[in-house]
């Protein structure tokens, strides 16, 4: 198990949770759940002890709060260290509680009603519907506003729900995997819980033997399975083939989750390209397994001038180093990879060992596996496009509002179109990065890796179940920003919302302005689709899907 | 490019296109506040600390607004100019929508209702005005204000063909727009348009029309019997005629031979039809010495079985006899022969009429006669109308026995009354006239077209109709046949004026005359328009080829008019003469052959002449005006048009 | 983007209608039936449908279909309403004076119609040239913010440099430029008459400035270029979004006298 590591614990300059004292990590090394641990297998550069002090916070719930949230993304596990939680079984749970937005398709006359019902002052909200959910002020300061269970015997009668005594782990598969979490958790009584952020999930996993196992065992048992299953590669083996492959699979993760914060800045300091990313493989060396990319993206790039070349990026399901390993099991000689594979932010990968390929896999290939895109025929310029959208990272999406500048007479059409389906309200800004004739403008991309998801305190943010899209739950959003600051795009804004007489709403404690982060919701709730795509009287606007995939047929 | 972090989520709020405000700073190219105008249309920037702006409307906000207030300035215009009276300012009219033709143009101008006269003006109200736009306009009853035809107006053709499909109505508007221009045919109408309706379609009128029908266009006997063929073929040109007359007759008669058509045709007026130009020019040079030997033995002495009167009465009324003065001078009695009629004829056919007997009844008109012939002699002076009173009417008999001196009558009777021939004293009248003679009282025409013999030939006809009885209508029978045989002396007028049947009673063609329906009434043909026909006549002339012949080959007239050898046109008249009333003017035989479509199509073909409908045909019969039109300067608007002026 | 396929079929079918408008009013003409009022209702009813396109921006809530598909429509039945409107008239100018304002109208509305088509087919490419995308509600910030950014640099220069040549320079022209998009009728034709201007003032004052100076009024140019690219937008943009506020207000005048016209020729010909 190979983790890469950006750089020594840096991070610890600015901790988890400042205010953990020495005493409260003392506290947690004689928990059960650490006291097992071999604190001398952790290398001196990131002892066990500074993971706690720095990577970790001590967080108190009431009892009925919402710990996690199915569907939710986040960033970090949790150890139960006092009270118990329950965790709903299936895709049970209270209606409301996750604070999701069920998105009711207008019918023509109600769609044709917001002619006269959207109005002409900006943001203008119905605030009956806001404080539907539960909450619950944080403890802290640096705590957002909680939701809450309100009645939880009549919610544990209702549903099923199972157990979650002191010592259990959740949330890490979510957190390492870059995965939606799989089951909501509340706290049934007053309850204590370590949280334990990605960075420090990972140096645990590295150096700790049985943290890892129970880590990896879970993972093969809940997904990995499935997840070879589901690749097409693996298709027609047999179960028993599959057993071997799953066991002898490894996972990996490069890079760094808060991505979408440091490319921003790598951008701006000129390190950007291949030759800054973190490797995953490089061409020339030798491959000892095939590569599966499960979350996030991957930069396929060769060597070409002084510089790196991309010729192709990977995104989940796609796999890297097939040719070769297979090109090496047919002349019985190492045959080197073509190409690097760098991580595009975060990556988690699934290394399937050669040796299991050559015995069950590559017998019933049918020919060589095809190379990425051939550079003979392909110009620098030709590719240019493509090196630019994986330098802005647009790769991410798959809505992303493509504009194309020579045919845009910049009526704005597109804009009031949004406005007329969003209550009067645009909800992007009809301006973004231009690479030739192409815009990317300032609209939700609803990407791949929604990294805006990360850290909602009430759920608002959310990847829809019909259609996939990302939205925005105005009733429960609380304004924190936390999703607008992720966002790499600047796809998010915060506006001030403001009653049908025009006031500003404001909160009675602060007597400061309510927000609500608002942006594209690809007109869920509207009969036909993006309302910009379809307003557009000259063609020039149209949602792309950046996806490797659909990139080829969808881009210019 | 503008640096992307003037776009980041902090810096910048959504752009709102659809805001009804700019900033009024932006707008004057100062520094524009932050948070942008209000919704409002105050100043935002206020709130900043910033002196307010006052910001302008949007780009989007101005273009309603001029939609509006255009809006608004062309209803306001509209109203305004629906509100001026009609045509008092002209040329600002908003009404009119193009110039009118011809006189219509006195429709537009300062009269105040001018437009009336065509357009209903739906003025009573504001709603009424406005409910009318759903209600038909009766443009046509306005148009028969003016216009009349020979027939229903809203009518195809006006009704007088037979339509073999239900002729539909029509409105004038149909055919006739106006507004298209003062120099507009509004007339126009396409061959296609005739054949909507006509059942019998065809492209064009060489390649569909259908030929002409049979003897086109001398369907109708001519009402003077002018046999061209013989006058042509045998009076004027032909050898054995000429050599046949003596050289004196033939000097006379050269110069009497027509140079050509038009030498008794009317071409300088010619137009449909090229009229002759009458007895005095075409007929006369020959056929005038040959009316006055046409006399008309009116009354004679018939054989009488007893002396009319005795001696003494004679001598008184009529004075002595030469007999008797002899007899008084050698102091004879004069000898009572056995009496013994000079006269040994029947009754005369005029007579047999007028004294109700027939001729040969001699038992019952021998008294009648003799107290005929007393009554003239006893009477001073006796006028022969009075005797004829009774039978024939005063007017009759005036017209009858017109110029009939009464003195020659009384010598006349004296003579048959003392059974002597009568003798003229002096010759026969040589214009024509009166007289008696020996057993007869005549009349002498005195030239064409005489006045008494028309009377009498007319007469005899009208009494043949007029008779009651069997006896007296076999009479008149005699006597009509007896005036109309062209044997006989009067008779020989009707060798060229035809005679014709109307509502079974004869009656002469006295005049010239072409029936309008000889050639139908949609007909129309213009000799004067036949430029071809026109220069061929004379290229005849010029070459002096022989002006006229019967043989067709010739140009000019014949062109289109071939004459027919062949048929017997004379026969045709004689024929219906004797079948009187059965005389079916249509069944002749005209000496011209009937003109075919060929003879047209021959010029009037694709790539050649024009060929459409309405050149041959017109739609309306006898389109005219209304007498009022005609007469006086019509005061528009018409009086009773349904139309009251108002304010 | 539409398929040319599609275009093809429009513009196709716009033949079409023409050709049976055409075929039906010479129809009615033969059959002593008023084609005018055939050709005069499908003209009024090809105009309203013209006018919805208007209607439809409005209504970008509903899916009625594509803006663009709108477009192609409008053009093709644009060019059609013209077409129809000559068989109407049966010329190109009719001779009663409201029928002359109609034509006016008509004629007016269209070339304001086919102006725009054309430049909101060439205008985006020349925008696309300038390399500077900017929104046009923000080019007075955007002009401001420049003018700011230029007038520092020209204090800084003074201070830094102790000499007020450029200042000078600034002050006399440069001001001028910064003051406002400028230039305008040069642009709309696509005259790269500012360029040839900033070169002109570039080179008049160069040689008269120290090479510190010259750093400066390097800066100063580079920002004069981009200012530039703003005023091109700032034309481009204006004219194609000003043309509609020729086009849609003519069209409403369009409709409204048509209206009253065919109120008339049913009240009182009809």
């Amino acid at each position: 198990m190979v983790v890469a590591l950006e750089s020594a614990p840096q991070r610890w300059d600015s901790p988890f949770d400042p205010d953990l004292t020495d005493e409260e990590v003392s506290g947690l090394l004689n928990t059960s759940a650490f006291l097992t641990v071999d604190r001398d297998l952790f290398p001196a550069h990131t002892p066990f002890e500074g993971i706690l002090k720095n990577d970790t916070r001590i967080v108190n719930f009431h009892a009925g709060d919402i710990v996690v949230r199915e569907g939710d993304y986040g960033n970090s596990a949790f150890i139960v260290l006092e009270g118990s939680l329950r965790v709903f079984v299936g895709n049970e749970g209270p209606e409301g509680l996750l604070g999701r937005q069920s998105i009711n398709k207008r019918g023509v006359f109600s769609a044709l009603s917001q002619l006269f019902s959207n109005s002409h002052i900006p943001e203008v909200r119905d605030t009956r519907n806001y404080g539907t959910q539960n909450l619950r002020e944080g403890r802290q300061d640096s705590d957002a506003a909680r939701v809450f269970v309100q009645d939880i015997p009549a919610v544990l009668d209702e549903f099923r729900t199972a157990i979650l005594e002191e010592g259990a782990v959740f949330g890490e598969l979510a957190a390492l995997g870059r995965i939606p979490r799989t089951a909501t958790i509340f706290s049934e009584t007053d309850s204590v819980l370590l949280e334990i952020r990605w960075q420090g999930l990972r140096e645990l996993r590295k150096y700790n033997e049985e943290f890892r196992r129970q880590i990896d065992t879970r993972y093969r048992e809940n997904a990995l399975k499935v997840h070879l299953r589901e690749t097409p590669l693996f298709t027609g083996l047999e179960d028993d083939v599959l057993e071997q492959l799953v066991s002898a699979t490894l996972f990996e993760t490069y890079g760094a989750f808060d991505w979408h914060i440091s490319y921003q800045k790598m951008r701006s300091s000129g390190r950007s390209g291949p030759e800054h990313e973190v490797p995953i493989a490089s061409e020339g060396e030798y491959a000892d397994g095939l590569l599966l990319i499960r979350a996030g993206f991957a930069r396929v790039s060769v060597n070409y001038g002084k510089s790196n070349r991309t010729v192709a990026y990977l995104g989940a399901g796609q796999h890297y180093g097939l040719r070769a390993l297979y090109d090496s099991w047919k002349s019985s000689t190492d045959v080197a990879l073509g190409s690097s594979l760098t991580a595009l932010g975060y990556v988690d990968v699934l290394r399937v060992p050669a040796p299991i390929l050559e015995e069950h896999v590559f017998p019933n290939i049918s020919g060589r596996p095809p190379t990425f895109v051939s550079l003979d025929d392909r110009s620098v310029s030709d590719d240019s496009l493509l090196e630019w959208s994986v330098d802005e990272r647009f790769i991410n999406g798959t809505q992303a509002m493509l504009i194309d500048l020579n045919r845009c007479v910049r009526c704005d059409d597109c804009v009031r179109a949004c406005a007329s389906t969003h209550g009067g309200n645009p909800r992007f800004v009809r301006h973004g990065k231009t690479f030739d004739h192409w815009m990317v403008a300032n609209a939700c991309m609803h990407c791949a890796d929604p990294v805006c998801m990360i850290g909602c305190p009430t759920g608002a943010i959310h990847r829809s179940q019909v259609g996939g899209m990302v939205i925005i739950n105005d009733d429960t959003c609380i304004g924190c920003g936390t999703c607008a600051n992720s966002c790499p795009y600047n796809n998010i804004r915060l506006v001030d919302v403001r009653s049908r007489d025009g006031s500003l709403v404001l909160n009675p404690n602060t007597q400061l302005p309510i927000q609500k982060a608002t942006k594209c919701d690809l007109c869920a709730t509207n009969p036909g689709g993006p309302a910009c795509v379809r307003a557009c009287p000259h063609g020039a606007l149209s949602r792309v899907d950046f996806q490797p995939e659909t990139l080829a047929e969808d881009s210019p | 490019m503008i640096d992307p972090k003037k776009f980041s989520h902090q810096t910048s709020a959504y752009e709102r296109p659809n805001n009804k405000y700019i900033c009024g700073r932006g707008s004057n190219w100062g520094t524009p506040c932050l948070s942008g105008p209000n919704f409002d249309g105050t100043c935002g920037g206020a709130e900043e600390g910033q002196s307010p702006c006052t910001p302008r409307r949007s780009l989007r906000r101005l273009r309603g607004r001029y939609s509006a207030i255009i809006f608004g300035l062309i209803a306001a215009l509209l109203i305004v100019f629906n509100g001026l009276p009609n045509g008092s300012v002209p040329a600002l009219s908003a009404l009119n929508p193009g110039p009118l033709t011809g006189d219509h143009l006195n429709f537009v101008g300062p009269s105040s209702k001018s437009c009336s006269a065509c357009h209903a003006p739906h003025e009573s109200s504001g709603w009424y005005w406005l409910s009318s736009a759903f209600v038909d306009n009766d443009m046509t009853s306005k148009c028969l204000d003016c216009h009349i035809f020979e027939g229903p107006a809203r009518l195809a053709h006006n009704q007088t063909i037979s339509a073999t499909q239900s002729v539909m109505r029509t409105d004038c508007v149909m055919c006739h727009t106006e507004h298209k221009g003062s120099d507009a045919d509004i007339s126009a109408l396409s061959d296609e348009q005739c054949s909507i309706c006509h059942e019998n379609k065809f492209d064009a009128f060489d390649s569909g029309h259908p030929q002409f029908r049979e003897r086109f266009p001398y369907f109708i006997r001519p009402s003077i019997k002018f046999d061209h063929v013989s006058h042509i073929g045998k009076h004027f040109f032909s050898d054995k005629y000429l050599s046949s007359i003596s050289d004196s007759k033939l000097s006379k008669h050269s110069p009497l031979i027509p140079e050509s058509c038009i030498t008794c045709h009317d071409e300088p007026n010619a137009d449909r039809r090229v009229t002759p130009l009458g007895y005095d020019i075409g007929c006369k040079g020959c056929h005038d010495q040959q009316i006055a030997a046409r006399e008309l033995v009116v009354l004679n002495l018939p054989e009488l079985l007893e002396r009319t009167a005795e001696d003494d009465e004679l001598i008184e009324a009529c004075g002595p006899t030469i007999e008797y003065i002899e007899a008084v001078i050698s102091e004879e009695n004069l000898v009572e022969d056995e009496y013994e009629s000079i006269s040994g004829d029947e009754l005369d056919v005029i007579s047999s009429f007028i004294f109700g007997y027939n001729s040969d009844d001699i038992d019952n008109y021998d008294q009648l006669f003799r107290d005929f012939l007393s009554s003239i002699i006893t009477s001073r002076s006796f006028q022969i109308s009075e005797f004829t009173n009774e039978r024939i009417g005063n007017q009759q008999s005036k017209k009858l026995f017109s110029g009939l001196n009464p003195e020659v009558v009384k010598r006349l009777a004296c003579a048959w009354a003392s059974n002597i021939e009568y003798e003229l004293p002096f010759d026969e009248p040589s214009y024509g006239g009166w007289y008696g003679d020996f057993t007869e009282l005549k009349y002498k025409p005195t030239r064409h077209a005489d006045p008494v013999l028309r009377n009498w030939i007319e007469f005899s006809i009208n009494a043949y109709s007029n008779a009651v009885g069997d006896e007296e209508k076999e009479r008149a029978r005699i006597m009509r046949e007896s005036l109309l045989s062209p044997k006989n002396g009067p008779g020989a007028c009707l060798k060229c004026h035809s005679v014709y049947q109307v509502d079974e009673v004869l009656a002469v063609n006295w005049n010239y005359e072409q029936t309008r329906e000889e050639v139908g009434p949609h007909q129309r043909y213009s000799h004067s328009s036949h430029p071809l026909v026109e220069a061929r006549r004379k290229q005849a002339h010029d070459e002096e080829i022989g002006p006229i012949s019967v043989e067709n080959s010739k140009p000019g007239c014949a062109t289109c008019h071939q004459m027919n050898t062949e048929s017997d046109f004379r026969g045709s008249f004689d024929r219906s003469l004797r079948e009187y009333e059965a005389s079916d003017p249509s069944s002749y035989a005209s000496n011209f052959l009937g003109i075919t479509k060929e003879t047209c199509t021959s010029c009037h073909a694709r790539s050649r002449v024009a060929q459409n409908c309405q050149l041959c045909h017109q739609y309306h019969i006898e389109p005219n005006y209304k007498i009022e039109m005609v007469l006086e300067k019509p005061k528009w608007p018409l009086e009773n048009n349904g139309m009251s002026p108002s304010n | 983007m539409v398929s040319r396929l599609r275009t093809g079929f429009v513009w196709v079918t716009a033949l079409i209608i023409f050709g049976f408008l055409f075929y039906e009013a010479r129809r009615a003409s033969v059959s002593l039936e008023s084609a005018e009022v055939i050709t005069g209702w499908c003209l009024l009813c090809l105009m309203v449908f013209l006018a919805l396109f208007n209607i439809r921006k409005k209504l970008s809530m509903l899916p009625i279909g594509k803006a663009e598909t709108w477009l192609l429509f409008h053009t093709a039945g644009g060019v059609l309403v013209t077409a129809v409107y000559w068989l109407h008239v049966g010329n190109l100018w009719p001779l009663g004076l409201y029928e002359q304002l109609l034509a006016l109208l008509i004629y007016a509305t269209v070339l304001t119609g086919v102006f725009g088509y054309v430049i909101q087919r060439t205008y985006p490419k020349r925008l696309t040239q300038t390399g500077v995308e900017v929104i046009y509600e923000r080019i007075p910030r955007e002009v401001s913010e420049l003018r700011d950014q230029v007038e520092d640099l020209v204090l800084e220069c003074t201070e830094k440099t102790e000499s007020e040549t450029l200042g000078r320079h600034y002050v006399d022209t440069l001001a001028w430029y910064f003051r406002r998009p400028r230039f305008f009728s040069h642009h709309v034709f696509g005259s790269q008459h500012g360029r040839q201007w900033l070169r002109q003032q570039d080179a008049a004052v160069r040689r008269y400035l120290s090479d510190d100076e010259k750093v400066y009024l390097d800066q100063l140019i580079e920002l004069a270029e981009y200012k530039n690219g703003l005023d091109t937008h700032y034309v481009y943009q204006g004219v194609m979004k000003g043309w509609l506020l020729i086009h849609v207000p003519l069209t409403v005048a369009l409709l409204v006298t048509s209206v009253w016209h065919i109120l008339l020729v049913h009240i009182y010909a009809l």
